[in-house]
Formats: C-alpha cells, structure tokens, sequence
C-alpha cells in the first residue's frame, strides 16, 4: 500500500489536530474552533475538513464514534489517537521551525549576506 | 426534523452502511451550519442556502470521503486478517517449541523430501521442461533422415539434402541451417604463451545463427556468401574463450587467429549464455558449401531449421517429402540410382528440444518419481506423528470443546502447526536443493546429461518448492484435522481414564499409513536393485580388450607442414620410435577409433563372395585404422590369422582385419582369411588377413561390432594415403596417468606447434561408460535407503505406541500367564504382518512402475524375479528388525506395574 510519508498533507490536517487536543468533536465542532480561532482569516473550504477527517482516521491519528450532539442529535464525535498526539506536537515544532526560518529568510537584506562573508 | 437538502435523504435506502455514515455526518453539519445561520435572523430557505454555499461542492466531498472510508474497510480487513494469522502461527511455534522432538523430526523429514524433489525437479526443470534460449524455440526443429539399410536407421543430412532444402523448402521453413563438429588446433598468432590448443568447434552455414535468432555480443555472424568457397577466412568465437584466452579484450574483433594452420579473422563473440551445438564449442566458422561438388548420399551434416509461423511438423514433413526426390537430378550423384531408391531415405522432422533432450527425459522423469515418492512415504510418516501428536492431546481437545473452544479453531490449530512444519521444512529443503544441484553438476555421473549449464533455482523452481511444501502440510494435516471432528468430549474423557484397550480404532489409521510407506518404499527398493542388477550385469561384460596399463592420446596433424603423406608419415614413425624408447613402455601404436570413445569412420562394406542384388545398399559397418602391433597394444587376440605385417610409405596393404562377430555373420561355416572385401561400391577388392576377438568399441551396453580393421597407411587413386588425425594406444608396465608428461613431452619435442588431447587411461574411459547407469543407480539407491530407513521408522513408531496403549492388556495376559516370548510373538507378528501387507502392496506397484524403467536397464527385465524376490527378502527383513525392539520392549514389562498405571 503506497503509504504517504509520515509527515502531514497540509494545514487543514493540522489544525484538525489541534482542535482535537483539547476534547474529541465533531466535524462541525471543528470547523466552528477554526473559524473562531483564527478569526475567519483561514478561510478553509468547510467541505475539505472532512476528506481530512477520514484521511487522519485511515492513518490510526484520530479515532471517530458515533455519539450525541449538545443539542440532541446524532454525530460523528473524532478523539485523537496517542499516535495522532505524538504526530500533533512533532508536526507543531516543525511548523515554528519553518515559521522561524521563513521570516529570517523574508527579513534578510542583501548587507547581512554581506556581512556574513566578511 | 431536517437532516440537510432532500437529496441526501431520498436515496437513503439502498446506500451501503459507509455511504449512510458519510451521507449523516455530512447532513449534521449542514444542519448545524443553517441553525447556527438562523439564529442570525435568516430564514430558513437562505440559511439552508448559505450552509451549502459555505460547504463547498457536496458531492465532490462526499465522494472522496466514501473513497477514503471504503481504503479505510480495506486496510483494517488486511490487519485482521493478519493479526488472526499472527496469532495462530505465534501459538503453533510456542506448541511446537514444547515438543521439539517432534518438531525437529517433523522438520528433518520434510526438509529431506522436499529437498530431494526440489533437487530433481530443478535438473528437470532446466533440462526438459524450460524452453531452448533461442528466439520462438518452439518453432525449431531438427531435419533427419530414415534409412533402410543394415547396419543403421537414422541419417543426418548431407551436403546436397540441405542446399536441396534450403533452396526449394521455403513455404515451410523461414530459414535453415547446417552444423558439423570438429576439433580444432588453435594457435594465435604472435602469442608467446602457451603452446597451440585443441579445441571444440563447429563449421556452419550462413543461416545456422539467423535461424537459431541469437545475436553476438560484438560483432556480426556470418553473411549469407561467406559459407561459399573463396570466402573470406572468419570466425566467431565463444565467450569463454573470448574470457580466457584473451581477457575480454575489447579489440577482439578483427584479430587474425590460426585455426588448423588456416588464419581466421574474428569477426564476433557469441553471448555467454549460447551453447549450441555443444557447451564447449568454442568457435564458430563458416562451412564451404559448394553445389556443384557435393556428396549426396554422405550425410555428414546437422540441420536445424526454423518452421514458419503457423506451420506443423506434417506439413514441412509433406514439402520435405516433395522434394527430396529431385535431389538425383539437381546434384552431381555419387552412388547409383537404383540404390538410392532401395534405401529408403524419407525425411524427419524433430522438435529440437526433444532432438538436444533425446533420452535423458525419461531418466530424470523416473528421478522426479522416485524423489515424489520418497515425498509421499515422508508425508505419510509425518501424517502418522501428527496423529500421535493429535490422539495425546485428545484429552486435552475434549476439554476445551467441552468448554466451548469451537470446532474450527481446533482445526486450525493442526492445520498451523503443519504449515508452519512445512514452511520451515520446504526452506530448509531448499537450502538442500541448492547444494544439491551443486553437487550434480560437478559429479562426473551427470556430465553427460545435456543442457546442465542451464541448470539452476529460479523463481519456477521456488514456485515449486513454495507449492509442494504446502500439499504437504495439507497432506500431513488432513488426517488428525478430519479425525478431530469426531472427537466426542464425554467419550474421549470416560475412554482416557481405565479401559483396557484404547485406541485400537486410532491405531487402525497408522497402520494403513505405515502399510502405505512400506509399500512406496518396496518400489523405490525395487527400482534401485533392478539398477544395481543392470550395473553388475554391465561390469560382467567383456569389453574384448585389456584396458590395465594402457595409455591412449590424439594428436592431429594441421598447416602445410604435414600435406604430404610422407610427412606424416615421417611424424608417426618417429612418435613411436621415441615413445618405445621411454622406460615403462612396453609397446606403443596408432589407431584412429579409441575404445569407448565417440566419433569414428563408417562405411558401406560389400563382401565379394556375398553379391547383393542389383541396386540393393550394401551394410554400413564401423572402420577403424590401425597400426601393426595395436593388437597386441590392447590386449585384443587376434582368433585366427595374423596381424599387419610391416607398414610404411613403401610397404603398403591392401590387406584388411576384421572383428569375430563380423567373421560369424557372413563366414560362419568356413575360414573368411583369403575372403575379400571392400569399403566402397567400386573400389579395389582388400583380402581379410585376420580375424580379432570381438571388443566393445562404443559402448559396453551395445552388442560388439562388426567392424573393419584397414591399415593406416593405405592406397587411394592419388597413391598413399596417411590420416592427418590419430590416437596413439601406449601400454605401460606401470601407471597410464604417470607416465602422461613424459608422452607429451616426446610429443612437443617432435613438433612444440601441435597439441595433444583427449589423454586418457583406457581403464578410466572403462570405469566411466557406465557413467549415466552408475548415476541412476546412485540416485535411486539413495532414494530407497531414506525411503526404507523412513518405512521402517514408520513401523517401529506404530509398534511402540500400540506397546504403549497396549501396556494394560500385555500386563493382564502376563499376569494369567503369557510368558516373555508369548508377548514379543504378539507384538512382532503385528508387525510382521504390517510389513508383509505393505510388502505384497509393494509388488503390485513395482510391478506397474518399473516398467517406465525400460531403456534404463542392461540386461535385466523390469520384472527380474531376482531383483524383486531380494527386494522383498530385504524389505521383510529389515521389517523384522524394526519390530523386535517394540516386541521385546513388551515382554519385558512388569506385570504388576501395567496393572498399576492410571
């Protein structure tokens, strides 16, 4: 089976994985925690959050089971996995890595190349 | 309540459990989404609206995440499946590793099976059943001739019939080409190291390569007007030879070597993997053919021929047919037309696997058999421990049915067990493959076997092994697996505690199972005595010479040095002056046939006081051309008249010898000295001077032959005649092989441009004839010596087991008297009668069996009473023995302690 490699397909995966650190939720929940946290900026396509959802089930980094709603009804409630949790803060570290990096890379000038060689 | 837009709804029905999952989730989403939206103060058409628009493209979605669900179904079915598999096999090993007796018997006995038929199956593969390495093989075939006169059945093709072929067969065959051996004396040019060197050699036609469809690795073959003569002098040579005498060189092409004194331009290197006519030919040239000086009717030549597509062998046979008539007037004819026509000559088409395989199929299909029997008589063994294994833990299995444990799982547990047995036991058999296949192909047994270079393990070969080790563990497992089905938890349980005779019932099995081993082992027994009675048959003929002490060597005279006759001549005179002198030597002469060697002249011979019939083909007898004094060399007694006498250039013979059996076929009632014969149609008359004992010049298996001793020096039309080629017999008064570099010595120091070859004792050609019988005699026996050893194994575990159930009941009838011997009859007699039950079984199946046997044999009919009668004295004997221990293990139980147990 042609496995991806072992790090995360993109942002959404990531912030599924956030939002599910604190306590298992449904999809809508997630999608709720998302747009609340990052103020709407994020404008992620609902839709996409939920071939992500199944993706991180099918690689064991959450787990779904059928439960109920705050409000009465029938849903989908996604835990994460000690696998996925293990992924989350591997994958957290590695973003503020990049994060770093980029903004030196963006803040350089060519006089600190310069310095740098003298 | 309103679970999203109404077409997620309506199709619900008929959706499968994943798309219902993702359909709901979906909805709860889209549900929540227009609430949430409603609460903002939009009605509920636009909050429905605005969910969806927020969403995305729904379908889309839900497709991908029914893609991903159904992965997902995939993938955890995949680890379940493994995970139950784990456990069984993790269970099975920690069984196994409490009964590492029975394991590691289990192991041994597969191991062995296995690996003797993977063994076999490997040479078989490789030889018969794996297709020629040319291109579209199947479309080759081989075109001979038969024949009908005395003396022979079967022709190759001469020089016309193939240029007849080759220029009117087209609508059946795409391309044809001829091929003949010959040995060769190579020497390069310039090189300082090493003298010349005798080599393997083929001389073909332009289309031998394009209709083989094999390319060189450099270079070119042979263009369609260099096997004409005047064409320019190439070769191709082999990569062998390419490898060793010239590292690789890239620059080969082009290079000029001397072949028989004739320099050759190399023109390319065949592949490695190319080994037609022959493993060893090492070089390639073309043949100069020339229609308007051919011979007919001297069929010389090899043809291989590549059939069209969509063409049977009938019809190229039909079109061969067609034409072969028109050979009288299309060529220059040798012999009259009359004769032609009464010898019957009609062509044959052969496939050329079955024409390179020949008869060593049969013999490695009765090894495959007999190794596959080997197999069953161990499976059986292994069947009949796994029974034991499965009766001692029949307690065990009752209760774990009466509690619950379901009826499939107990049999899967057997089941494990015996594929983890087999697995382990097919990897080792392997292992034994491989070193086996080793050891064949360097045993002298087997070099004559054809297509061993392509001999090796590969993923068919693996294949096989992988599916025999698994129809073993079903095979070993079937029967404890269908038997564990009629376990009755509360009869097992009432049975186990005190009843006199348990398990008659279940002993009843392993006693049909050891009948059966008795009797497979009984065919590969007899098989291998009908064998060792064909071997000693063969060491008790005489081969009709003394082949102690006695030297032979060949020598071929090549380049213009030696084109005179006188030349040669001068050459042998002094070879045998020189190696008379040597200390040791007791008489030393030429002769062109070596015994027990192949290729040697023929000839049709017409006696004189023995007219044929006008146009009626005289016999083809074996000549052979010999110096005086070869007789006395070989120790052949010359039955009445005399040797030669003295031979050179001015004392020629027009005197012939021939051998006994010749002698007795057309003089039987009075002395053939004084008679006359001749070697051709035509020729001059040469009068019969001697009559030798009989010898076996081709092989000790065939009959002696008529043959025609001619002396070497003798006359043709242009005068004398000396062959260019001949062995040298020495006779020593010590060792043959010792005094080799002393001959090589004298031979070098004649002339240092001439190599020797084919040196061998005449005693060591005599002790490897038999090679190809000695072989399937060695592998045969050894089959039957496991096969028996694992029979008798087989016997010996039923008796002691039926001691150990019968402890209880031996006690009893010694305790009312039976005595020690009573007891050790009883139980023996169980044996014995086990093993004459298999033994008659046996006989039948020999019986049957040997008779794919035929061919193989010398001497011997398949259904030698001998052989049969000493395989079933053996058999029963060694049954005997294999029951006293059990027997005598009975009687010297004490009777109070049977009494006592349980």
């Amino acid at each position: 089976m042609a496995r991806p490699e072992r790090g995360l397909y993109g942002t959404v995966e990531l912030l599924v994985l956030k939002a599910l650190s604190w306590e298992p939720s449904h999809g809508f929940g997630i999608s709720r925690w998302i747009e609340l946290v990052s103020r709407d900026e994020l404008s992620v396509q609902e839709g996409s959050l939920y071939p992500a959802l199944y993706r991180l089930e099918t690689e064991g980094w959450i787990e779904a089971e059928w439960g109920v709603s705050e409000n009465g009804r029938r849903a989908k409630f996604y835990a994460l996995t000690p696998l996925g949790r293990r992924m989350l803060r591997a994958e957290e570290s590695r973003w503020r890595q990049f994060v770093d990096t980029m903004s030196r890379v963006l803040a350089a000038t060519p006089r600190s190349m310069a310095e740098e060689t003298r | 309540m309103k679970l999203g837009p109404d077409w997620l709804r309506e199709r619900r029905f008929w959706r499968t459990p994943v798309e219902r999952d993702v359909d709901d989730e979906l909805a709860f989403h889209l549900a929540m989404r227009a609430e949430l939206l409603e609460g903002t103060g939009l009605d509920p058409q636009t909050a429905r609206d605005a969910a969806l628009q927020r969403f995305g493209d729904v379908a889309d979605v839900r497709d991908r995440c029914i893609t991903l669900s159904h992965e997902r179904e995939r993938r955890m079915k995949h680890l379940e499946t493994w995970t139950v598999v784990q456990q069984h096999v993790r269970f099975a090993f920690r069984r196994l590793h409490a009964a590492p007796g029975f394991a590691v018997a289990v192991l041994l006995m597969l191991a062995l099976g296995i690996g003797a038929t993977t063994t076999v199956f490997t040479v078989v593969d490789g030889i018969v059943l794996r297709p020629l390495p040319f291109a579209q093989p199947e479309r080759l075939v081989e075109l001979t001739h038969s024949i009908a006169i005395t003396g022979r059945s079967t022709v190759d093709q001469s020089d016309g019939t193939f240029l007849l072929y080759q220029r009117h067969a087209t609508a059946s065959f795409a391309s044809m080409g001829a091929w003949r051996t010959r040995g060769v004396n190579l020497g390069v040019i310039g090189a300082s190291d090493g003298g010349p060197e005798r080599l393997a050699a083929a001389t073909v036609s332009a289309g031998f390569f394009p209709t083989l469809g094999v390319a060189p690795v450099r270079g070119r073959v042979f263009r369609n007007d260099e096997d004409r003569p005047g064409a320019p002098a190439v070769m191709l040579i082999s990569d062998a030879l390419w490898q060793r005498k010239f590292g690789g060189d890239p620059g080969i092409v082009g290079k000029r070597l001397r072949v028989d004194g004739t320099e050759r331009e190399v023109i390319g290197v065949m592949p490695e993997e190319f080994r037609y006519p022959e493993a060893s030919t090492a070089l390639w040239y073309p043949v100069a053919l020339d229609p308007a000086q051919v011979s007919p009717a001297s069929f010389n030549f090899h043809v291989v021929a590549r059939l069209r597509p969509g063409v049977g062998n009938a019809a190229a046979l039909a079109e061969l047919n067609h034409y072969l008539p028109r050979l009288l007037d299309e060529f220059p004819f040798e012999v009259p037309r009359e004769m032609w026509e009464q010898a019957h000559v009609r062509p044959l088409v052969t496939p050329l696997r079955d024409a390179i395989v020949g008869d060593s199929a049969r013999l490695l299909w009765v090894l495959l058999g007999a190794v596959g029997l080997l197999l069953f008589i161990a499976c059986a063994n292994v069947a009949s421990l796994f029974l034991v294994r499965a009766e001692g833990a029949r307690r065990d299995l009752a209760i774990r049915m009466a509690l619950g444990a379901g009826r499939g799982a107990m049999m899967a547990q057997y089941a494990y067990e015996a594929v983890v047995l087999a697995a382990g036991g097919g990897a080792l058999g392997v292992l034994l493959a491989m070193l086996g296949v080793r050891a064949l192909r360097l045993s002298p047994a087997a070099s004559d076997l054809p297509r061993l270079a392509e001999v090796g393990i590969d993923g068919g070969v693996l294949l096989f092994a992988v599916a025999i080790s698994m129809l073993s563990a079903l095979a070993v497992s079937l029967i404890p697996v269908l038997r564990s089905r009629r376990v009755a938890p509360g009869l097992v349980l009432k049975e186990a505690s005190r009843s006199a005779t348990t398990g008659r019932d279940r002993q009843r099995v392993r006693s049909t199972l050891v009948v059966a081993q008795v009797a497979l082992a009984m065919v590969l027994v007899a098989g291998s005595a009908l064998m060792a009675r064909s071997f000693s048959r063969l060491h008790d003929v005489q081969p009709g010479f003394d082949a102690r002490g006695v030297l032979t060597v060949r020598v071929a005279l090549s380049g213009e040095r030696y084109t005179a006759p006188a030349a040669r001549w001068r050459f042998y005179e002094q070879v045998l002056n020189d190696l008379r002198a040597l200390p040791g030597v007791r008489s030393a002469a030429l002769l062109d046939w070596v015994p027990l060697s192949s290729g040697h002249d023929d000839s049709v011979v017409q006696m004189e006081d023995h007219p044929l019939p006008a146009g009626a083909v005289p016999p083809d007898l074996p000549l052979d051309y010999v110096s005086p004094g070869l007789f006395a060399t070989l120790g052949i007694p010359i039955v009445t008249g005399r040797d030669f006498g003295r031979l050179d250039l001015e004392h020629t013979s027009d005197e012939v010898i021939i051998s006994r059996a010749l002698a007795e076929h057309y003089w039987k009632d009075s002395s053939p000295i004084g008679k006359r014969l001749r070697p051709s149609l035509d020729g001059p008359w040469r009068t019969i001077v001697g009559v030798v004992e009989n010898a076996h010049m081709e092989s000790l298996e065939r009959p002696p032959e008529e043959l025609v001793y001619f002396p070497f020096v003798g006359v043709n039309e242009d005068g004398t005649s000396v062959p260019g080629s001949i062995a040298i017999a020495i006779r020593t008064t010590g060792d043959p092989a010792a005094l080799m570099p002393q001959v090589r010595t004298a031979l070098h120091t004649i002339d240092p441009a001439l190599p020797t070859y084919d040196e061998r004792a005449l005693a060591d050609r005599l002790a490897s004839s038999a090679a190809r019988m000695r072989f399937v005699m060695l592998m045969l026996g050894m089959a039957s010596a496991v096969a028996l050893a694992i029979g008798m194994v087989g016997l010996y575990g039923v008796l002691a087991y039926g001691v150990t159930l019968r402890r209880r009941e031996i006690g009893v009838r010694m305790a009312l008297g039976a005595t020690a011997g009573d007891v050790t009859r009883m139980i023996a007699r169980h044996g014995i009668v086990l093993a004459v039950l298999g033994v008659s079984a046996g006989l039948a199946g020999a019986l049957a069996v040997t008779r794919v046997m035929h061919g193989l044999l010398y001497g011997v009919s398949p259904t030698d009473p001998v052989a049969l009668a000493a395989t079933c004295a053996t058999l029963l004997l060694v049954a005997i023995a294999a029951s006293w221990l059990p027997a005598r293990r009975a009687a010297s139980i004490p009777p109070m302690e049977a009494l006592r147990r349980d």
